[in-house]
Protein backbone atom coordinates (compact mmCIF):
# COMPACT_ATOMS: atom_id res chain seq x y z
CA UNK A 1 0.00 0.00 0.00
CA UNK A 2 1.07 3.14 -1.00
CA UNK A 3 1.83 6.62 1.52
CA UNK A 4 -0.86 8.89 -0.10
CA UNK A 5 -3.65 6.01 -0.51
CA UNK A 6 -3.12 5.18 3.63
CA UNK A 7 -2.87 8.61 4.36
CA UNK A 8 -6.20 8.87 2.25
CA UNK A 9 -7.70 5.83 3.90
CA UNK A 10 -6.58 7.36 7.58
CA UNK A 11 -8.79 11.02 6.81
CA UNK A 12 -11.47 8.69 6.31
CA UNK A 13 -10.81 6.76 9.78
CA UNK A 14 -10.70 10.28 11.08
CA UNK A 15 -14.11 11.35 9.71
CA UNK A 16 -15.56 8.01 10.26
CA UNK A 17 -13.70 8.12 13.87
CA UNK A 18 -15.98 11.80 14.74
CA UNK A 19 -19.65 10.00 14.51
CA UNK A 20 -19.04 7.83 17.23
CA UNK A 21 -21.15 8.65 20.16
CA UNK A 22 -19.36 9.22 23.59
CA UNK A 23 -21.10 9.02 26.43
CA UNK A 24 -21.70 12.84 28.14
CA UNK A 25 -18.19 13.87 29.87
CA UNK A 26 -18.71 13.58 33.79
CA UNK A 27 -18.11 17.20 35.72
CA UNK A 28 -15.17 15.70 37.07
CA UNK A 29 -14.25 19.33 38.49
CA UNK A 30 -16.59 18.72 40.99
CA UNK A 31 -15.63 14.64 41.55
CA UNK A 32 -12.34 15.87 42.09
CA UNK A 33 -12.56 18.41 44.45
CA UNK A 34 -15.13 16.73 46.65
CA UNK A 35 -12.49 13.62 46.65
CA UNK A 36 -9.13 16.20 47.12
CA UNK A 37 -11.11 17.79 50.03
CA UNK A 38 -11.95 14.63 51.54
CA UNK A 39 -7.80 14.13 51.55
CA UNK A 40 -7.31 17.44 52.80
CA UNK A 41 -10.14 16.79 55.70
CA UNK A 42 -8.02 13.78 56.69
CA UNK A 43 -4.64 15.52 56.25
CA UNK A 44 -5.92 18.29 58.61
CA UNK A 45 -6.97 16.40 61.53
CA UNK A 46 -5.01 16.77 64.40
CA UNK A 47 -2.40 13.60 65.32
CA UNK A 48 -3.49 11.55 67.66
CA UNK A 49 -2.09 12.43 71.69
CA UNK A 50 -0.04 10.01 73.47
CA UNK A 51 -2.03 7.72 75.28
CA UNK A 52 -1.82 8.38 79.31
CA UNK A 53 -1.69 5.27 81.38
CA UNK A 54 -5.05 6.02 82.75
CA UNK A 55 -6.35 6.02 78.97
CA UNK A 56 -4.62 2.48 78.44
CA UNK A 57 -6.16 1.01 81.11
CA UNK A 58 -9.48 2.16 79.76
CA UNK A 59 -8.63 1.39 76.19
CA UNK A 60 -7.79 -2.42 77.77
CA UNK A 61 -11.39 -2.44 79.38
CA UNK A 62 -13.14 -1.25 75.96
CA UNK A 63 -10.66 -4.39 74.39
CA UNK A 64 -12.27 -7.01 77.09
CA UNK A 65 -15.92 -5.17 76.12
CA UNK A 66 -15.29 -6.02 72.46
CA UNK A 67 -13.92 -9.18 73.38
CA UNK A 68 -17.48 -10.26 74.91
CA UNK A 69 -19.23 -8.19 72.06
CA UNK A 70 -17.30 -10.39 69.53
CA UNK A 71 -20.03 -13.03 70.86
CA UNK A 72 -21.66 -14.12 67.53
CA UNK A 73 -25.05 -12.65 68.49
CA UNK A 74 -24.15 -9.47 70.00
CA UNK A 75 -21.74 -9.28 67.06
CA UNK A 76 -23.96 -9.91 64.60
CA UNK A 77 -25.89 -6.57 65.73
CA UNK A 78 -23.06 -4.64 64.88
CA UNK A 79 -21.81 -6.06 61.49
CA UNK A 80 -22.11 -9.20 59.74
CA UNK A 81 -19.56 -10.25 57.36
CA UNK A 82 -18.32 -13.98 55.89
CA UNK A 83 -15.11 -14.52 54.91
CA UNK A 84 -14.50 -16.93 51.99
CA UNK A 85 -11.03 -17.36 51.29
CA UNK A 86 -9.82 -14.55 49.09
CA UNK A 87 -13.62 -12.56 49.79
CA UNK A 88 -14.98 -11.05 52.02
CA UNK A 89 -18.31 -9.89 52.10
CA UNK A 90 -19.80 -7.22 54.63
CA UNK A 91 -23.66 -7.63 54.24
CA UNK A 92 -24.09 -3.92 56.84
CA UNK A 93 -22.38 -1.96 59.03
CA UNK A 94 -24.73 -1.15 62.58
CA UNK A 95 -27.45 1.54 61.74
CA UNK A 96 -30.08 2.83 63.82
CA UNK A 97 -32.55 1.10 61.88
CA UNK A 98 -34.13 -1.66 63.57
CA UNK A 99 -32.58 -5.22 62.70
CA UNK A 100 -34.85 -7.01 60.70
CA UNK A 101 -35.92 -10.74 61.34
CA UNK A 102 -33.73 -13.18 59.88
CA UNK A 103 -35.87 -15.06 57.00
CA UNK A 104 -35.60 -18.68 56.30
CA UNK A 105 -33.67 -18.12 53.32
CA UNK A 106 -31.42 -15.22 54.19
CA UNK A 107 -30.74 -12.34 56.26
CA UNK A 108 -32.64 -9.42 54.82
CA UNK A 109 -30.90 -5.73 56.14
CA UNK A 110 -33.59 -2.84 55.79
CA UNK A 111 -36.61 -2.00 53.76
CA UNK A 112 -36.18 -1.07 50.17
CA UNK A 113 -37.23 2.57 49.05
CA UNK A 114 -38.44 3.14 45.47
CA UNK A 115 -35.10 5.81 45.12
CA UNK A 116 -32.41 3.67 46.41
CA UNK A 117 -33.65 0.86 44.24
CA UNK A 118 -34.03 2.82 41.14
CA UNK A 119 -30.75 3.91 41.85
CA UNK A 120 -29.40 0.75 41.96
CA UNK A 121 -30.90 -0.48 38.69
CA UNK A 122 -29.86 2.61 37.05
CA UNK A 123 -25.98 1.72 37.75
CA UNK A 124 -26.62 -2.21 37.19
CA UNK A 125 -28.26 -1.06 33.76
CA UNK A 126 -26.53 1.68 32.49
CA UNK A 127 -23.47 0.34 30.71
CA UNK A 128 -24.36 -0.18 26.93
CA UNK A 129 -24.21 -3.96 26.25
CA UNK A 130 -21.12 -4.27 24.35
CA UNK A 131 -18.77 -7.52 24.20
CA UNK A 132 -16.50 -6.39 26.84
CA UNK A 133 -14.84 -9.53 27.03
CA UNK A 134 -12.59 -8.95 24.00
CA UNK A 135 -10.79 -5.89 25.62
CA UNK A 136 -9.96 -8.20 28.32
CA UNK A 137 -6.35 -9.02 28.60
CA UNK A 138 -5.00 -12.18 29.52
CA UNK A 139 -7.15 -14.25 27.14
CA UNK A 140 -5.51 -17.97 26.79
CA UNK A 141 -6.79 -21.66 26.28
CA UNK A 142 -7.33 -23.47 28.71
CA UNK A 143 -4.84 -26.36 28.17
CA UNK A 144 -2.55 -23.23 28.95
CA UNK A 145 -4.49 -21.91 31.52
CA UNK A 146 -4.23 -25.56 33.19
CA UNK A 147 -0.34 -25.45 32.62
CA UNK A 148 0.63 -21.42 33.81
CA UNK A 149 -2.05 -21.18 36.71
CA UNK A 150 -0.13 -22.81 39.67
CA UNK A 151 -3.15 -25.16 40.97
CA UNK A 152 -5.65 -27.53 38.91
CA UNK A 153 -8.21 -25.35 36.93
CA UNK A 154 -11.18 -27.73 38.05
CA UNK A 155 -14.26 -27.92 35.45
CA UNK A 156 -17.88 -28.30 35.89
CA UNK A 157 -19.14 -31.88 35.38
CA UNK A 158 -23.01 -30.76 36.00
CA UNK A 159 -24.68 -29.43 33.39
CA UNK A 160 -24.11 -32.69 31.54
CA UNK A 161 -24.24 -30.89 28.46
CA UNK A 162 -21.93 -27.90 29.43
CA UNK A 163 -18.99 -29.11 27.98
CA UNK A 164 -15.62 -27.26 27.99
CA UNK A 165 -15.58 -23.39 28.63
CA UNK A 166 -16.02 -20.70 25.68
CA UNK A 167 -13.59 -18.25 26.97
CA UNK A 168 -10.40 -18.31 29.07
CA UNK A 169 -8.55 -15.80 31.04
CA UNK A 170 -5.63 -16.46 33.19
CA UNK A 171 -4.34 -13.50 34.94
CA UNK A 172 -1.21 -13.03 37.00
CA UNK A 173 -0.51 -9.99 39.01
CA UNK A 174 1.02 -11.73 42.03
CA UNK A 175 -1.71 -14.53 42.97
CA UNK A 176 -3.07 -16.00 39.84
CA UNK A 177 -7.06 -15.91 38.96
CA UNK A 178 -8.36 -17.96 36.56
CA UNK A 179 -11.57 -17.07 34.51
CA UNK A 180 -14.29 -19.55 32.96
CA UNK A 181 -16.87 -18.57 30.61
CA UNK A 182 -19.43 -20.45 29.16
CA UNK A 183 -21.77 -18.79 26.64
CA UNK A 184 -25.76 -19.21 26.39
CA UNK A 185 -26.53 -21.01 23.44
CA UNK A 186 -30.32 -19.78 24.18
CA UNK A 187 -28.84 -16.00 24.00
CA UNK A 188 -25.28 -15.42 22.18
CA UNK A 189 -22.97 -12.64 23.54
CA UNK A 190 -24.55 -13.79 27.01
CA UNK A 191 -22.22 -16.18 29.69
CA UNK A 192 -24.83 -19.47 30.65
CA UNK A 193 -21.78 -19.02 33.71
CA UNK A 194 -18.89 -18.11 35.05
CA UNK A 195 -16.36 -19.53 37.40
CA UNK A 196 -13.61 -17.61 38.75
CA UNK A 197 -10.63 -19.44 40.57
CA UNK A 198 -8.45 -17.27 42.46
CA UNK A 199 -5.42 -18.67 44.33
CA UNK A 200 -4.25 -17.43 47.53
CA UNK A 201 -2.25 -14.10 47.43
CA UNK A 202 -1.99 -10.58 47.35
CA UNK A 203 -5.43 -10.31 45.33
CA UNK A 204 -6.40 -8.64 48.13
CA UNK A 205 -9.74 -8.78 50.19
CA UNK A 206 -13.33 -8.52 48.39
CA UNK A 207 -15.67 -6.65 50.25
CA UNK A 208 -19.50 -6.22 49.26
CA UNK A 209 -21.72 -4.29 50.95
CA UNK A 210 -25.04 -3.20 50.95
CA UNK A 211 -26.42 0.33 49.52
CA UNK A 212 -28.27 1.55 51.91
CA UNK A 213 -31.79 1.18 51.52
CA UNK A 214 -31.36 -2.18 49.03
CA UNK A 215 -31.32 -5.63 50.68
CA UNK A 216 -28.92 -8.34 49.82
CA UNK A 217 -29.33 -11.49 50.46
CA UNK A 218 -26.77 -13.85 52.19
CA UNK A 219 -27.31 -17.37 52.94
CA UNK A 220 -24.40 -19.62 54.08
CA UNK A 221 -24.65 -23.44 52.59
CA UNK A 222 -21.62 -25.80 52.33
CA UNK A 223 -19.87 -27.19 49.01
CA UNK A 224 -18.68 -30.81 49.52
CA UNK A 225 -19.38 -30.05 53.98
CA UNK A 226 -17.39 -26.65 53.43
CA UNK A 227 -19.01 -23.38 54.25
CA UNK A 228 -20.13 -21.26 51.14
CA UNK A 229 -21.95 -18.65 50.44
CA UNK A 230 -25.04 -17.57 48.41
CA UNK A 231 -25.23 -13.78 47.47
CA UNK A 232 -27.68 -12.01 44.98
CA UNK A 233 -27.79 -8.45 44.70
CA UNK A 234 -28.22 -5.73 44.24
CA UNK A 235 -25.41 -4.99 46.71
CA UNK A 236 -21.83 -3.00 46.60
CA UNK A 237 -18.68 -4.86 45.51
CA UNK A 238 -15.38 -2.91 47.06
CA UNK A 239 -12.56 -4.42 45.65
CA UNK A 240 -9.30 -3.19 46.13
CA UNK A 241 -6.87 -4.55 43.38
CA UNK A 242 -3.62 -2.29 42.83
CA UNK A 243 -4.19 1.65 42.63
CA UNK A 244 -8.13 1.21 42.66
CA UNK A 245 -10.89 0.62 44.28
CA UNK A 246 -13.38 -1.14 42.47
CA UNK A 247 -16.78 -0.26 43.50
CA UNK A 248 -19.78 -1.08 41.65
CA UNK A 249 -23.31 -2.47 42.01
CA UNK A 250 -23.78 -6.14 41.50
CA UNK A 251 -27.11 -7.90 40.88
CA UNK A 252 -26.36 -11.57 39.85
CA UNK A 253 -26.16 -14.69 42.05
CA UNK A 254 -22.98 -15.53 43.05
CA UNK A 255 -21.76 -18.63 45.46
CA UNK A 256 -18.51 -18.32 46.97
CA UNK A 257 -16.46 -21.38 48.47
CA UNK A 258 -13.23 -21.99 49.02
CA UNK A 259 -11.35 -25.80 48.20
CA UNK A 260 -7.46 -26.97 48.89
CA UNK A 261 -6.62 -22.99 49.65
CA UNK A 262 -8.12 -21.80 46.31
CA UNK A 263 -11.42 -19.49 46.54
CA UNK A 264 -14.22 -20.08 43.75
CA UNK A 265 -16.72 -17.80 42.31
CA UNK A 266 -19.35 -19.04 40.25
CA UNK A 267 -21.19 -16.50 38.94
CA UNK A 268 -24.96 -17.39 37.38
CA UNK A 269 -28.00 -15.82 36.19
CA UNK A 270 -30.34 -14.36 38.16
CA UNK A 271 -33.12 -17.24 37.57
CA UNK A 272 -30.48 -19.60 39.13
CA UNK A 273 -31.03 -21.14 42.37
CA UNK A 274 -28.63 -22.06 45.34
CA UNK A 275 -29.51 -25.47 45.05
CA UNK A 276 -28.13 -25.76 41.35
CA UNK A 277 -24.98 -23.35 42.07
CA UNK A 278 -24.41 -25.94 44.92
CA UNK A 279 -24.65 -28.50 42.59
CA UNK A 280 -22.55 -27.16 39.89
CA UNK A 281 -19.96 -26.73 42.55
CA UNK A 282 -19.62 -29.63 43.84
CA UNK A 283 -19.64 -31.35 40.20
CA UNK A 284 -16.25 -29.55 39.86
CA UNK A 285 -13.15 -32.07 38.71
CA UNK B 1 0.68 26.18 24.84
CA UNK B 2 -1.65 29.48 25.88
CA UNK B 3 0.08 31.28 28.48
CA UNK B 4 -2.89 31.47 30.63
CA UNK B 5 -2.89 27.77 31.04
CA UNK B 6 0.58 28.36 32.94
CA UNK B 7 -0.51 30.57 35.21
CA UNK B 8 -3.48 28.75 36.25
CA UNK B 9 -1.09 25.78 36.70
CA UNK B 10 0.78 28.30 38.93
CA UNK B 11 -2.73 29.38 41.01
CA UNK B 12 -3.23 25.72 40.91
CA UNK B 13 0.03 24.37 42.46
CA UNK B 14 -0.66 27.46 44.95
CA UNK B 15 -3.44 25.89 46.05
CA UNK B 16 -5.89 28.10 44.26
CA UNK B 17 -8.58 25.70 43.65
CA UNK B 18 -10.64 27.87 41.25
CA UNK B 19 -7.36 27.80 39.01
CA UNK B 20 -7.56 23.91 39.20
CA UNK B 21 -11.31 23.58 38.29
CA UNK B 22 -10.55 25.66 35.39
CA UNK B 23 -7.98 23.58 33.74
CA UNK B 24 -9.89 20.43 34.87
CA UNK B 25 -13.06 21.95 33.12
CA UNK B 26 -10.84 22.26 29.64
CA UNK B 27 -9.26 18.92 29.66
CA UNK B 28 -11.54 16.52 31.03
CA UNK B 29 -13.24 15.95 27.98
CA UNK B 30 -9.96 14.55 26.22
CA UNK B 31 -9.14 12.78 29.48
CA UNK B 32 -12.31 10.74 29.84
CA UNK B 33 -13.21 9.76 26.35
CA UNK B 34 -9.56 8.44 25.94
CA UNK B 35 -10.53 6.33 28.87
CA UNK B 36 -13.40 5.62 27.44
CA UNK B 37 -12.12 4.45 24.31
CA UNK B 38 -9.39 2.47 25.98
CA UNK B 39 -11.72 0.62 28.80
CA UNK B 40 -15.08 0.63 26.83
CA UNK B 41 -17.12 1.87 29.99
CA UNK B 42 -18.30 5.12 31.29
CA UNK B 43 -18.47 4.34 34.50
CA UNK B 44 -14.69 2.99 34.28
CA UNK B 45 -13.72 6.25 32.53
CA UNK B 46 -15.11 7.99 35.34
CA UNK B 47 -13.24 6.65 37.79
CA UNK B 48 -9.96 6.72 35.67
CA UNK B 49 -10.32 10.22 34.76
CA UNK B 50 -10.81 11.68 38.42
CA UNK B 51 -7.65 9.86 39.20
CA UNK B 52 -6.08 11.25 36.30
CA UNK B 53 -6.89 14.85 37.65
CA UNK B 54 -6.32 13.88 41.24
CA UNK B 55 -2.76 12.31 40.32
CA UNK B 56 -2.27 15.04 38.63
CA UNK B 57 -3.26 17.87 41.32
CA UNK B 58 -1.14 16.52 43.66
CA UNK B 59 2.07 16.06 41.08
CA UNK B 60 1.10 19.79 39.71
CA UNK B 61 4.56 21.16 41.90
CA UNK B 62 6.09 19.47 40.15
CA UNK B 63 4.85 20.00 36.51
CA UNK B 64 7.20 22.45 34.65
CA UNK B 65 4.83 24.84 33.10
CA UNK B 66 6.27 25.55 30.04
CA UNK B 67 4.77 22.43 28.82
CA UNK B 68 1.50 22.10 27.84
CA UNK B 69 -0.69 19.98 30.18
CA UNK B 70 -2.53 17.76 28.00
CA UNK B 71 -0.38 15.89 26.71
CA UNK B 72 0.65 14.81 30.42
CA UNK B 73 -2.85 14.36 31.33
CA UNK B 74 -3.06 11.86 28.95
CA UNK B 75 -0.22 9.74 29.45
CA UNK B 76 -1.25 9.70 33.23
CA UNK B 77 -4.96 8.64 31.87
CA UNK B 78 -3.47 6.00 29.65
CA UNK B 79 -1.08 4.23 32.30
CA UNK B 80 -3.96 3.95 34.74
CA UNK B 81 -6.19 3.03 32.23
CA UNK B 82 -3.60 0.06 30.62
CA UNK B 83 -3.52 -0.99 34.66
CA UNK B 84 -7.13 -1.12 35.31
CA UNK B 85 -7.57 -2.97 32.08
CA UNK B 86 -5.55 -5.59 33.90
CA UNK B 87 -7.60 -5.25 37.28
CA UNK B 88 -9.43 -8.29 38.75
CA UNK B 89 -12.58 -6.10 39.25
CA UNK B 90 -12.82 -5.50 35.53
CA UNK B 91 -13.84 -9.21 35.10
CA UNK B 92 -16.13 -9.37 37.29
CA UNK B 93 -17.78 -6.07 36.06
CA UNK B 94 -17.57 -7.30 32.42
CA UNK B 95 -19.04 -10.78 33.27
CA UNK B 96 -21.43 -9.09 35.39
CA UNK B 97 -22.84 -6.80 32.55
CA UNK B 98 -22.64 -9.77 30.60
CA UNK B 99 -24.93 -11.70 32.47
CA UNK B 100 -27.27 -9.00 34.00
CA UNK B 101 -27.90 -7.05 30.58
CA UNK B 102 -31.28 -6.60 29.88
CA UNK B 103 -32.81 -7.66 26.77
CA UNK B 104 -34.37 -3.66 26.45
CA UNK B 105 -30.98 -2.29 27.05
CA UNK B 106 -29.94 -4.16 24.12
CA UNK B 107 -32.98 -3.01 21.93
CA UNK B 108 -32.37 0.45 22.94
CA UNK B 109 -28.61 0.30 22.11
CA UNK B 110 -29.37 -1.35 18.61
CA UNK B 111 -32.20 0.93 18.04
CA UNK B 112 -29.80 3.89 18.89
CA UNK B 113 -27.27 2.76 16.49
CA UNK B 114 -29.66 2.93 13.43
CA UNK B 115 -27.64 6.04 12.18
CA UNK B 116 -25.80 4.62 9.81
CA UNK B 117 -22.70 6.90 10.66
CA UNK B 118 -22.58 5.43 14.29
CA UNK B 119 -23.09 2.34 13.48
CA UNK B 120 -19.73 2.60 11.50
CA UNK B 121 -17.94 4.58 13.74
CA UNK B 122 -18.98 1.68 16.43
CA UNK B 123 -17.65 -1.00 13.76
CA UNK B 124 -14.33 0.99 13.25
CA UNK B 125 -14.07 1.15 17.29
CA UNK B 126 -14.84 -3.08 17.51
CA UNK B 127 -12.16 -3.10 14.56
CA UNK B 128 -9.27 -1.24 16.18
CA UNK B 129 -9.88 -2.93 19.50
CA UNK B 130 -8.77 -6.10 17.51
CA UNK B 131 -5.29 -4.17 17.76
CA UNK B 132 -2.41 -4.91 20.58
CA UNK B 133 -2.62 -1.83 23.04
CA UNK B 134 -0.17 0.42 21.95
CA UNK B 135 -1.58 0.29 18.38
CA UNK B 136 -5.14 1.07 20.13
CA UNK B 137 -3.66 3.89 22.03
CA UNK B 138 -1.66 5.56 18.75
CA UNK B 139 -4.93 5.28 16.91
CA UNK B 140 -7.14 6.68 19.74
CA UNK B 141 -4.94 9.82 20.63
CA UNK B 142 -3.80 10.84 16.66
CA UNK B 143 -7.40 9.58 14.94
CA UNK B 144 -10.00 9.78 17.04
CA UNK B 145 -9.29 12.62 19.97
CA UNK B 146 -7.31 14.05 17.05
CA UNK B 147 -4.26 14.91 18.74
CA UNK B 148 -1.30 16.78 17.16
CA UNK B 149 1.65 14.41 16.27
CA UNK B 150 3.77 16.47 18.78
CA UNK B 151 0.67 16.06 21.35
CA UNK B 152 0.89 12.25 20.58
CA UNK B 153 5.13 12.45 21.00
CA UNK B 154 4.40 13.83 24.32
CA UNK B 155 1.74 11.98 25.70
CA UNK B 156 3.63 8.87 24.78
CA UNK B 157 7.22 10.10 25.68
CA UNK B 158 8.81 9.37 22.18
CA UNK B 159 10.33 11.60 19.13
CA UNK B 160 7.61 13.01 16.87
CA UNK B 161 8.57 10.83 14.06
CA UNK B 162 8.33 7.53 16.04
CA UNK B 163 4.59 8.79 16.14
CA UNK B 164 5.01 8.47 12.55
CA UNK B 165 6.00 5.82 11.54
CA UNK B 166 4.23 3.82 14.79
CA UNK B 167 1.03 5.53 13.00
CA UNK B 168 1.90 4.38 9.81
CA UNK B 169 2.32 0.87 11.32
CA UNK B 170 -0.93 0.78 13.19
CA UNK B 171 -2.68 1.79 10.54
CA UNK B 172 -1.50 -0.72 8.24
CA UNK B 173 -2.45 -3.11 10.30
CA UNK B 174 -5.85 -1.97 11.34
CA UNK B 175 -6.59 -1.70 7.60
CA UNK B 176 -5.65 -5.65 7.38
CA UNK B 177 -8.15 -5.73 10.18
CA UNK B 178 -10.93 -3.86 8.51
CA UNK B 179 -9.99 -5.64 4.90
CA UNK B 180 -10.13 -8.96 6.39
CA UNK B 181 -13.08 -8.65 8.94
CA UNK B 182 -15.36 -5.62 8.19
CA UNK B 183 -16.57 -5.38 4.87
CA UNK B 184 -19.17 -3.84 4.93
CA UNK B 185 -16.43 -0.42 6.88
CA UNK B 186 -13.92 -2.18 4.24
CA UNK B 187 -16.26 -0.05 2.04
CA UNK B 188 -16.92 3.12 3.22
CA UNK B 189 -13.28 3.74 3.92
CA UNK B 190 -12.28 3.14 0.62
CA UNK B 191 -10.54 6.37 -0.91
Amino acid sequence: MNEPSLERWAERLTLTARALPYPPTPNLAAATRARLSAATDVAARPARPVLRRWQLALLALAVVALGLLAAPPVRAALVQFIQIGVVRILVGPATPTPVPAPTSTGVQLNAPTAASVAAATLVASATPVASLLPALAGETTLARAQTQAGFPVLLPTYPPDLGPPDRVFLQDDGAALVMLLWRDPAQPGRPRLALFEIAPGNIGIFKSDFIKGVPPQLQTTTVHGQPAAWTTGPYMLKLTNGDFTFDRVIDGHVLIWLDQGITYRLELGITASMAEAVKIAESLR
Amino acid sequence: MPSSEASLILQASQGDGAGWETLVGQHQQAVFRLAYLLLGDAAEADDVAQETFIRAYKALGRFDVNRPLRPWLMRIASNLARNRRRSVGRYFAAVQRLIRAEPQAAFAASAQAQLVERERAHSLWQAVRRLGPADQEIIYLRYFLELSEAEVAATLDIPDGTVKSRSHRALARLRAVVEREFPTLREALEP
